[in-house]
């Protein structure tokens, strides 16, 4: 069956690795936070500036002037800092943030990502996706593997204007986690009782597969 | 008007697809270092962040470290607004929470720069070690009557 969007988290939440830095984008990517694997110790970053990024406040709680990116109210763990934007730009281009996890429209077979535009329909601008895209070492996409039309969204070529260029690096979906390889596209893992055909099927770009593919052991 | 993410402004967004309002969107790291780079003197840098997309349209394109980078020229203005937590009477701010973000960038930025600040204290009372953004950067200052604090995204926790 396919996941949910909190099943992507979950997937997602075991790629974190310890003593690392985190920059978790606007919708499924926040979910990771609440999946965070025991004896892993992460920090997550948002780009409005703020490091060491806690849960949601308890009822009552909140304060406007602590937001993330996405514009929800949030809390700061033990060691928490606060910065401008200069700063918090500094610390992804320059390379200090481990891994960004960020959705995306589309993903192409070359790690081009398209996720902040549809012409004449949907703009409401880029914010830090551009800067995380061109810098972050490393970026995972979670998304589902297709549209509300059923459309896949792993494609050969993206069709939306482009976020960044050969930046992915893995997308994880509610059917299959792909890697995203010199060759294309690769696939890694499937959902639990979802088949390799039925990934095949929903996946337009061309899929790399190699012997048995294994189940997500969530 | 220059922005980069503006949310779930729908008013903004009708205006913009509808051609009412002109509106450049730019990355936001590199809207933020075009601020600062405006009030330190520097006239452009290069960053990656849009190579290959449409933000690289029209600007000089070079490679350091094996990376593509683009041009990027600062950002002046001719009247910068902000709003801090506090202030003194020397100009000197202090931004609360995540609300500093732009603010101390497009202080940097402006010919002008107004604040208007939460609470307004003489200069002296404010600690040095405290101040984000130097009095030298702000040329006005008010203090508000009152403030609306509105939320976006109102997102909370149950207590167990």
């Amino acid at each position: 069956m396919a996941l949910d969007k909190n099943g992507i988290a979950q997937r997602i939440a075991q790629e974190l690795e310890n003593n690392t830095y985190v920059n978790l984008g606007i919708g499924i990517p926040t979910l990771v936070a609440n999946h965070i694997p025991k004896n892993i110790n992460v920090e997550f970053q948002s780009e409005n500036g703020v490091l060491g990024m806690g849960p949601f406040p308890f009822e009552g709680e909140e304060d406007a002037d602590m937001i993330n990116a996405g514009k929800q109210t949030i809390t700061t763990m033990p060691g928490a800092v606060l910065f401008d934007s200069a700063t918090s730009f500094s610390m992804i281009r320059g390379n200090h943030i481990q891994l960004s996890v960020l959705g995306a429209m589309e993903v192409a077979e070359n790690g081009d990502i398209a996720n902040w535009k549809i012409p004449g329909k949907m703009v409401k601008g880029m914010g830090g996706a551009m800067d995380l895209v061109a810098s972050s070492e490393n970026i995972i996409v979670a998304m589902t593997h297709t549209n509300r039309k059923g459309e896949s969204k792993l494609l050969k070529k993206c069709t939306l204007p482009i976020t960044g260029v050969n930046c992915i690096k893995k997308i994880v979906t509610d059917l299959a986690v792909v890697d995203v390889t010199l060759n294309g596209f690769k696939l890694v893992e499937r959902a639990p009782g979802v088949t390799v055909a039925e990934i095949i099927s929903a996946t337009q770009a061309n899929l790399i597969v190699n012997g048995d593919i294994p189940e997500m052991i969530l | 008007m220059i922005s980069s993410y503006v949310g779930e402004n729908a008013e903004f967004e009708r205006q913009m697809l509808s051609n009412e309002l002109e509106v450049e969107l730019i990355p936001q790291g590199s809207l933020a270092e075009r601020c600062r780079a405006g009030g330190a003197g520097i006239p452009a840098f290069f960053t990656p962040a849009g190579y290959g997309t449409e933000v690289q349209m029209n600007k000089e394109v070079r490679v350091f470290n094996g990376k593509n980078h683009i041009l990027e020229h600062a950002l002046i203005s001719d009247f910068s607004f902000v709003k801090a937590w506090k202030g003194d009477t020397a100009g000197n701010l202090i931004f609360k929470g995540t609300a500093r973000n732009f603010n101390p960038l497009m202080a940097m930025a402006g010919k002008i720069t107004v604040a208007e600040v939460e609470e307004l204290v003489p200069a002296g009372e404010l600690n040095p070690n405290e101040i984000h953004t130097p009095g030298i950067f702000v040329q006005r200052i008010i203090k508000g009557d009152a403030f609306e604090k509105r939320i976006e995204n109102r997102t909370t926790r149950k207590k167990n």
